[in-house]
């Protein structure tokens, strides 16, 4: 281009600009005469300027400024703290990052949680920080996490606590649900801590799965007392309160304000009203319900419909999902998961007393009588059978089997017949336990060869591998577009066919008529991925899909690089281990992205792999409906971004 | 106002203004400094959900780097307009940095955080909007020079009338094609 073929666009551009939009085609039809390519130019421009007029209104400092802030880099290993030595990242949460570290003083492991220094800078968030230190280290139990201390070296705050070889109920959840014994036996645990929190005028006001871990041993540990205030003296139930925590604590017990994740708020919290330690006990049971059927009892689709839900609606009995769940289970869970504080275990040590009781009651009647239900128990979901791995494994196999041949008389000798010929049934009873006892080997054998393929194939599935139904995966875009930097006009379905802008935002809403597990990816250039779905802070962290159950991923936003976005939807009946590998590690510095080279292999071969399959795309009414046979549905969007 | 600020700053922009490259050496951590100060700002506000005053930014940005009184300048809209150009090259070669540390590089900024969930509004990215502006220098200088003075100087129009030394409405005019074709030109490029 010329100087002075722009000096004679911005004339055109200048001029149609100043007359009323209708008549602009008009006036460019006369100036341009047949030439088109001016015209063209002159078009292009007034579609700039009506679609991102003003994108440079922000000066560029603070565009950089953003720039820096987006891009905080996490300490390297090695890194110095005060006295602390920096090992490795653990993750990064709201609240900051926790890095695994050595105390180079006394030689033991630590974590450190330290605090970006925005937060650290912002006085209001420093004094929230220094209050849950100061809470949750006037406690001193088995079951809540020791703080160690709390530090700052520069501009750089963090908090020094007991470090937990573990994993989090949360983490544990990917797999299943948790058998009930040991469901009860983890809240039993957190109960203990509350209890004695509460004794000492605590409330944790934030139990979630992601609160409470549990050590290679065993322990149960709360963690983040982060939301923690000293109870009001107002609060039920709970002893007087000292008068200068009272007055310490004024800054946070203001009602109105609601903190805290909303699926696993009581119904007092979600109302914004004044809080008692009742609350811990309805999010605990929130928890123990979670950890008995692996489905939240109050998730809705959006944020406002869990809450209605938390507020309105009774949770789906637990022996809809769970398997002889004992009645006092259901009692138990009921009764902390009342709407009415009134209504529910007055204090944790009524919740922990009945916990116990059941305990022990379970495991009187787990004695050798009930031993057939191991057997039973625990494959439905695909998770392994804990009677396989215990020593005294075969014995109750056999027992099982035994059990099982005598509710089934007829088809066993039947069976009996053709496998050891008429002989054997002569043989009388030695004859007939030695075939029970071949019997159980051949299953014991069949079992063991089904769940090493199943390991092979690479997914579990919950049907039979070999009968390949159909799925089906309906998925649709919602966009919003932008201009000047505000949303412009209502967001609309995609057609698929439209050119996005930088800025511009979208979301996928995803629906399965079969229950399954579903994960989005983004493709970087050089072939790596993203994982976008599921992240931590949606549904619970859970790939989990309901049959029919609508899900909405986060707004997605396109910045200034231009080209192919390549997105691919994963859906499939069990959960994906090569994307279950790398779901932990999303968090707010890694945004997703796999960088492992062995995770980024794994997913790059089960996309090789599962791309073959064959999928049906019927497009109707903007939705795509995606079918396949088989356990797997991997499908490609490609968007194309301008 | 800031006066714990490098007091020398005023000295080293009028060096650097003379062709002075070794100023330019001395001034550019004293804008990273103001640069990372202002990102604190900016996650603390966006975390709460303030949209933060730009202007008042942008001001407070320079006032806090140059003594005005320690120097006679030429005039005001001299002392703008080597302030702009400055801004100009010292962000530009950050954001040169940033990018050349990220490898890889996302070509989807993926919504991540509560800072995302505020953050809707479109970020041009830097190095290529200075390519586009050179391109723009060659077609028109004037554009070119009131893009520098309003987005990397934060001036508004009419400190840019003042410094161009033209009439606020040519600004006007000039600054809205000037948009419209970098906005064309980001998004034909790559």
């Amino acid at each position: 281009m010329t100087p002075e073929h722009y000096e004679r666009i911005g004339r055109l551009f200048d001029a149609a600009l100043e007359r009323p939009t209708e008549e602009r085609s008009a006036y460019l039809d006369h100036a341009c005469g047949d030439d088109a390519d001016l015209r063209s130019d002159v078009e292009k421009l007034l579609a700039r300027h009506s679609t991102s007029g003003d994108f440079l209104s922000r000066p560029a400092i603070e565009v950089a400024a953003e720039l820096l802030a987006k891009d905080h880099i996490p300490f390297a290993p090695g890194k110095k703290i005060s006295h602390y030595q920096i090992l490795s990242l653990l993750g990064a949460g709201g609240m900051g990052e926790v890095y695994l570290a050595e105390d180079t003083r006394l030689k033991r492991k630590v974590a450190l949680k330290v605090l970006p220094e925005a937060i650290a800078r912002d006085p209001d968030r420093l004094l929230r920080f220094e209050k849950e230190a100061l809470a949750a280290s006037a406690l001193n139990h088995p079951n809540i996490l020791t703080i160690y201390e709390f530090g700052a070296e520069g501009e750089t705050h963090f908090l020094a606590t007991e470090f937990i070889d573990g994993e989090t109920v949360r983490s544990r959840l990917v797999s299943g649900p948790f058998p009930v014994k040991e469901a009860i036996a983890i809240s039993a645990q957190a109960a203990q801590a509350l209890s004695a929190a509460h004794q000492a005028g605590i409330m944790h006001r934030d139990i979630k799965p992601e609160n409470v871990m549990i050590r290679n041993d065993g322990i149960v540990k709360v963690l983040d007392f982060g939301l923690a205030k000293l109870v009001e003296s107002s609060g039920a139930g709970l002893g007087p309160v000292e008068a200068e925590g009272e007055t310490r604590m004024q800054g946070l017990t203001q009602a109105g304000t609601i903190v805290g994740t909303v699926a696993y708020m009581s119904p007092e919290q979600a109302r914004g009203k004044t809080l008692d330690s009742r609350t811990d006990i309805f999010s605990l049971g929130v928890v123990l319900y979670e950890m008995l059927t692996h489905r939240h009892p109050f998730i809705g689709e959006t944020m406002s419909h869990t809450m209605v839900a938390i507020l309105e609606k009774e949770p789906a009995p637990l022996a809809q999902t769970v398997r002889e769940v004992p009645v006092e289970l259901e009692r138990i869970v009921d009764k902390a998961l009342a709407k009415k504080a009134d209504d529910r275990y007055q204090n944790a040590a009524a919740l922990l007393a009945d916990l116990k009781q059941l305990e022990r009651r379970l495991e009187f009647d787990a004695e050798p009588a009930r031993a057939p239900r191991v057997f039973t128990r625990g494959d439905a979901y695909g998770s392994s059978n804990p009677a396989l791995h215990a020593g005294e494994a075969p014995t109750q196999i056999v027992k099982a089997l035994e059990t099982k041949a005598e509710r089934e008389p007829a088809r066993t000798s039947e069976r009996a017949t053709t496998l050891g010929s008429t002989r054997s049934a002569r043989l009388g009873l030695l004859g007939r336990i030695l075939v029970l006892i071949i019997l159980g080997v051949l299953i014991i054998l069949g079992i063991g060869a089904w769940q090493w393929l199943r390991s092979k194939s690479g997914i579990s599935t919950l049907g039979s591998p070999a009968v390949l139904t159909e799925r089906n995966l309906t998925y649709s875009l919602t966009v919003q577009r932008y201009r000047d930097g505000r949303p412009y006009q209502q967001e609309f379905q995609s057609s698929g066919s439209e050119i996005f802008e930088g800025g511009w935002k979208f979301k996928l809403n995803l629906v399965s008529q079969q229950e399954g597990f579903l994960y989005l990816l983004n493709q970087e250039p050089g072939d790596r991925y993203r994982l976008l779905f599921p992240v931590p802070w949606r549904d619970n962290g859970s790939a989990h899909l309901g049959a029919n159950e609508r899900r909405e991923t986060d707004w997605y936003f396109f910045d200034d690089q231009t080209g192919k976005e390549r997105f691919r939807v994963v859906w499939a009946a069990g959960p994906v281990p090569q994307l279950e590998a790398v779901r932990g590690l999303v968090n707010k510095t890694t945004k997703g992205l796999i960088s492992d080279p062995a995770h980024i292999q794994a997913v790059r071969e089960f996309l090789q792999e599962n791309e073959a399959s064959q999928i049906v795309i019927d497009k109707e009414t903007n939705k795509t409906n995606v079918t396949a046979r088989g356990p797997v549905l991997v499908t490609l969007i490609e968007l194309e971004h301008q | 106002m800031a006066p714990s600020i490098a007091p020398n700053i005023t000295q080293l922009l009028v060096a650097w203004n003379q062709g002075d490259q070794d100023a330019l050496a001395r001034l550019t951590p004293l804008v990273h400094k103001e640069l990372h100060r202002l990102a604190h700002r900016y996650m603390a506000g966006e975390r709460r959900g303030h949209v933060l005053q730009t202007t008042a930014l942008i001001n407070e940005a320079f006032v806090r780097l140059i003594d005005w009184r320690q120097v006679e300048w030429q005039s005001r809209a001299h002392f703008f307009g080597v302030a702009a150009t400055l801004m100009r090259h010292i962000l530009v070669q950050f954001a040169r940095e940033q990018q050349a540390a990220k490898r890889g590089g996302g070509a989807i900024q993926v919504s991540l955080s509560e800072v995302a969930h505020h953050n809707t509004r479109y970020s041009p990215n830097l190095v290529a909007l200075d390519e586009a502006l050179a391109e723009l220098e060659r077609l028109d200088q004037r554009q070119a020079r009131i893009v520098e003075l309003r987005f990397f100087g934060g001036l508004s129009l009419e400190e840019a009338a003042e410094v161009v030394k033209v009439s606020v409405s040519t600004v006007r005019r000039d600054w809205r094609m000037a948009q419209a074709w970098l906005r064309q030109q980001l998004s034909a490029t790559r």
